[in-house]
């Protein structure tokens, strides 16, 4: 969205931004997401987490952290944080007020099709995301001068847009995504392999005994293991933060 | 294959033949022993692959030729066999390239050197079969490689050419070897023939990178969703197609050992003290010599500037052979709806930065639909021009030049459409 009183002349890449607003703690430390560059000292970082989160960031940025995906899940039932987030940007920016924030929830959710008692749903989200930060103003925000220049030179062969490393899938750690983590009990578990055949992301083996293990690192928690085994052997447990 | 093939020579010399542009250029797939011919048919290109199926029916060539069901899937069927490492010969024409467009990005993005012969022929609507530039111009900012022939010789020889530049891998780009439809396709010409040997001497066996095999595999032209990998990709593509201009170089020196006709990117007629150039490229550039030779005689300094090489874009040649001159006719045999001439704008980007640059470059459009361009009008452009020139005045836009006679063709014909 852009909208300003005078004319917004970035488009696309937000390189300075005053807020940020991260909506899970493992994105912090994505490589190819980097939600901290370029914020300035005296910008403000918010953290959909429920614990402190260790950054380097020698800036002096404003960070807070709230757990709002348990409200999202408190109120919805699922992780769905498009109107909590909203929320916690018109709080913190002070700009725009909890009725127009109503308004537009019910509006656009509205237009999406959702059934009323949905929308309801979202909008006491919302409210209890509004009323859950303070609004912070912004204070001379100084940025510092950004990135050298260089020009693009030929790399011949090198320069070719074919991929020779096969099964480099791994090296995208999709373990960041969960929201619910995959746990065996292998108490229930009969080691059929059903889940190892089903998992979309070939993130479960099979020890010596059979049992399935889970590969953390690239499991995104889509949970159909969890729908697929027979036995109810794979339970579900809230991820807090990813490491 | 080489026994086979080397039926092709015919002994140790060279052999003069009256061939068509489309006997020409498939004699030219064959030297170069083309191993796969995706296949598809049109006006005027289809005698081409006529030729081919036959002599891949007989045995003569080895190669592999498939019919394929459109433009689409000959194109892709044409990069993706070259992915892995065949030689691929294919040809097409106006609404076929266009029919398959899409693909002609895909291949140049996958880095797969092959060689496509696009018959000239003006786009529709309304329709012709007669030719001018728009459908290989469309082509212009795919990464395909621009070759632009004036006789059927130039034809049989850009293919060698192509191949040889195409396949360097300074280069690794595809070539399109334009040759202009019924005026090079199906008119005979005297060519030297070149030996099998020669040919295979010139134009070693394709060494692939990172080709396609079942054993070995390789994902080409990979998504890049994250914009700079995508601009630094297309960037190294533009940086291989400027260097097949010095790779161009190289080869016609040798093809110049090995076949006696010399080569340069663009080639001039009559420049050294001429006043005013006409630039033109394809086989049309003939009657803009016969014209030059015309005016010459009434004394006018007027010379010709022929573009071989339309990608990469010779500037460097270009800048020598214009600097320095008065006026510069551009006459583009296409049209760039509602800009004009499409060389034109590339000639002056050219000339632009240099103090002696002329003073009037004048931009006409002539020949689309294969229209034929008189004596009258290249002797009426270079008038414009020379006056331009002495008011130190532009042009106001591209001009379109008729013989009266023309003109009222063009009239009665409107009657007879109308009813009136
Ligand atoms: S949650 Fe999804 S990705 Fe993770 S192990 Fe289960 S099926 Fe695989
Ligand atoms: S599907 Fe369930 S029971 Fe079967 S191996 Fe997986 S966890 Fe064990």
């Amino acid at each position: 969205m852009r909208l300003s009183d005078a004319p917004i002349l970035e488009r696309g890449h937000i390189f300075n931004p005053s807020y940020v607003l991260v909506t899970a703690p493992s994105l912090l430390f994505d490589p190819t997401v980097k939600p901290l560059e370029g914020m300035a000292d005296g910008s403000v970082l918010f953290v959909n987490s429920s614990k402190e989160v260790q950054i380097v960031q020698p800036k002096k940025v404003h960070t807070i952290y709230r757990d709002i995906t348990e409200l999202a899940l408190k109120h919805i039932g699922r992780d769905i944080l498009s109107a909590a987030m909203g929320a916690v940007a018109c709080k913190l920016s002070g700009l725009i007020s909890l009725q127009s924030l109503v308004d537009s929830v019910e509006e656009e959710l509205a237009e999406l099709g959702l059934a009323a008692d949905l929308i309801e749903k979202n909008v006491q989200l919302a409210k209890e995301c509004y009323s859950s930060v303070e609004s912070i103003s912004l204070r001379g925000l100084d940025y510092k001068p950004s990135h050298k220049v260089v020009e693009v030179q030929y790399m011949g062969e090198r320069g070719i847009p074919d991929l020779l490393s096969m099964g480099n899938t791994i090296l995208r750690k999709t373990g960041s995504w969960r929201v619910f983590t995959p746990i065996v009990d292998k108490n229930l578990c009969t080691a059929c392999g059903i889940c190892y055949i089903y998992c979309p992301e070939a993130c479960i083996s099979l020890d010596e005994q059979g049992y399935p293990v889970i590969n953390y690192n690239n499991c995104k928690g889509c949970l159909v293991c969890t729908v697929e085994c027979p036995r109810r052997a794979i339970k579900t447990e809230r991820e807090t933060i990813w490491s | 294959m080489s026994e086979k093939s080397d039926k092709n020579g015919e002994g140790d010399h060279m052999v003069l033949k009256m061939l068509t542009g489309s006997q020409a250029v498939a004699w030219a797939a064959r030297l170069a022993r083309a191993e796969y011919i995706p296949a598809y048919p049109i006006t005027p290109q289809t005698e081409i692959i006529e030729i081919l199926s036959e002599w891949v029916r007989k045995g003569e060539m080895e190669a592999i030729f498939v019919q394929m069901e459109s433009e689409h899937s000959l194109l892709t069927a044409a990069g993706t066999a070259a992915a892995t490492g065949a030689r691929v010969f294919t040809a097409t024409s106006s609404q076929g390239l266009l029919y398959g467009f899409e693909m002609l990005y895909s291949i140049a993005g996958w880095r797969a050197p092959l060689v496509l012969v696009n018959v000239a022929r003006a786009l529709a609507a309304p329709i012709t079969l007669e030719p001018d530039h728009n459908d290989v111009l469309a082509a212009r900012d795919s990464g395909f490689l621009q070759f632009h022939a004036e006789s059927v010789q130039e034809a049989l020889d850009f293919v060698l050419l192509a191949y040889r530049v195409a396949e360097d891998n300074r280069v690794l780009l595809p070539a399109i070897v334009n040759i202009d439809g019924f005026h090079l396709s199906f008119t005979r010409e005297r060519v030297d023939l070149p030996e099998q040997s020669t040919v295979d001497e010139f134009l070693p066996e394709y060494k692939p990178v990172n080709p396609i095999r079942a054993s070995e595999p390789v994902a080409k032209g990979i998504p890049v969703l994250i914009p700079p990998l995508y601009s630094f990709f297309k960037y190294q593509m533009h940086m291989a197609s400027r260097n097949a201009l010095n790779v161009f170089r190289e080869a016609a020196k040798d093809f110049e050992k090995m076949f006696f006709r010399s080569y340069a990117t663009v080639e001039e007629y009559m420049l050294d003290d001429a006043d005013t150039v006409i630039v033109m490229s394809n086989s049309f550039a003939a009657v803009g010599k016969q014209a030059v030779n015309a005016m010459r005689e009434e004394g006018r300094k007027v010379g010709l500037l022929r573009i071989r090489l339309f990608r990469p874009f010779p500037t460097d040649d270009i800048v020598k052979s214009l600097r320095g001159k008065k006026c510069v006719v551009v006459v583009d045999q296409n049209i760039s709806i509602g800009k004009g001439g499409i060389t034109c704008p590339e000639i002056a980007e050219a000339l632009y930065h240099l103090e002696d640059r002329p003073k009037v470059i004048l931009p006409v459009i002539a020949g689309l639909g294969g229209k034929s361009i008189s004596l009258e009008e290249f002797r009426h452009a270079v008038r414009v021009a020379e006056r331009l020139a002495s008011l130190k005045a532009g042009p106001d836009g591209p001009l379109l030049l008729f013989r009266e006679d023309e003109a009222m063709l063009v009239d009665s014909l409107l009657k007879i459409a109308s009813g009136g």
